[in-house]
């Protein structure tokens, strides 16, 4: 098992822990389950392939920012917006299962 | 979020991450990244998702924004993306039609909730399916299902 990592990755996982009401060394061996998977818990996204459960996206546009670019990207483009535009999605979703018309 | 669980994410949350001073966006944020590398959604997720971001463009109420189709597309289809299940189980509809006649539902919170029952529990083997929404009446339906909620 691990021993020895970083002293801000430990507090970072310490403090994760915490706020999940787990112990460390179980945060940690859950996180190592969930990525790695063990006997009997293959990783999901390799068990939904197995089990032919896994479908394919939609073609979604990508780009080639880094994080920080597109969260500055996003940022300006947020200062832009009318007020009320940041639940806008959220409201047309509500409506669209409600049947509700939206232009 | 339970640390041994299959997340099944609903489009409300997925949404309510989207912009960073919307309703409710830090706990959607945090939710779903709990749910790291456990997360899954019926594939048609990504049609309602799509559709309430062109209405809100069209109502005018957003405005362009590409970095916004990009974080969909990381969301959808980058390396770190949701699972998604197809919603081809041939128990589904049955499924649905039940939840429909038990519940104050709509089609689509049946289906979701139905994947959630049927394909999100195969993959979930002995692990429970928690159900991540935003939408409350969706979850109490969910969790009159059976299914544990995390309601945002």
């Amino acid at each position: 098992m691990i021993t020895r990592v970083s002293e801000s990755l430990h507090a970072l996982a310490r403090d994760e822990a915490a706020r999940r009401g787990q112990s460390l060394n179980d945060f940690v061996t859950d996180a190592i389950v969930v990525a790695l998977g063990d006997a009997d818990h293959p990783p999901f996204r390799a068990r939904a392939a197995a089990l032919g459960l896994l479908a394919a996206p939609g073609e979604w546009p990508v780009d080639d920012l880094t994080p920080e670019q597109r969260e500055q990207r996003r940022r300006e483009w947020m200062s832009r917006q009318p007020a009320g535009a940041a639940d806008a999605v959220f409201e047309a979703l509500m409506a669209d299962r409600r049947g509700e018309p939206w232009p | 979020m339970p640390a041994r669980a299959l997340a099944y994410i609903d489009a409300s949350l997925i949404v309510r991450t989207l912009m960073f001073d919307e309703h409710a966006h830090a706990q959607a944020t945090d939710a779903l990244a709990a749910a790291a590398g456990r997360a899954a959604t019926w594939a048609v997720t990504q049609v309602e998702t799509a559709c309430a971001v062109s209405a809100a463009r069209r109502a005018k109420r957003i405005g362009p924004h590409a970095a916004l189709d990009a974080d969909l597309g990381a969301m959808f289809a980058g390396p770190e993306a949701l699972m998604l299940l197809p919603g081809t189980d041939p128990a589904l509809v049955d499924v649905a039609m039940g939840v429909a006649s038990r519940r104050r539902v709509r089609a689509l919170d049946a289906m979701h909730i139905a994947v959630a029952l049927v394909e999100a529990k195969r993959l979930a083997a002995d692990w429970p399916v928690v159900f991540v929404t935003a939408d409350r009446e969706q979850g109490r339906a969910a969790k009159a299902e059976g299914l544990r909620v995390v309601a945002v």
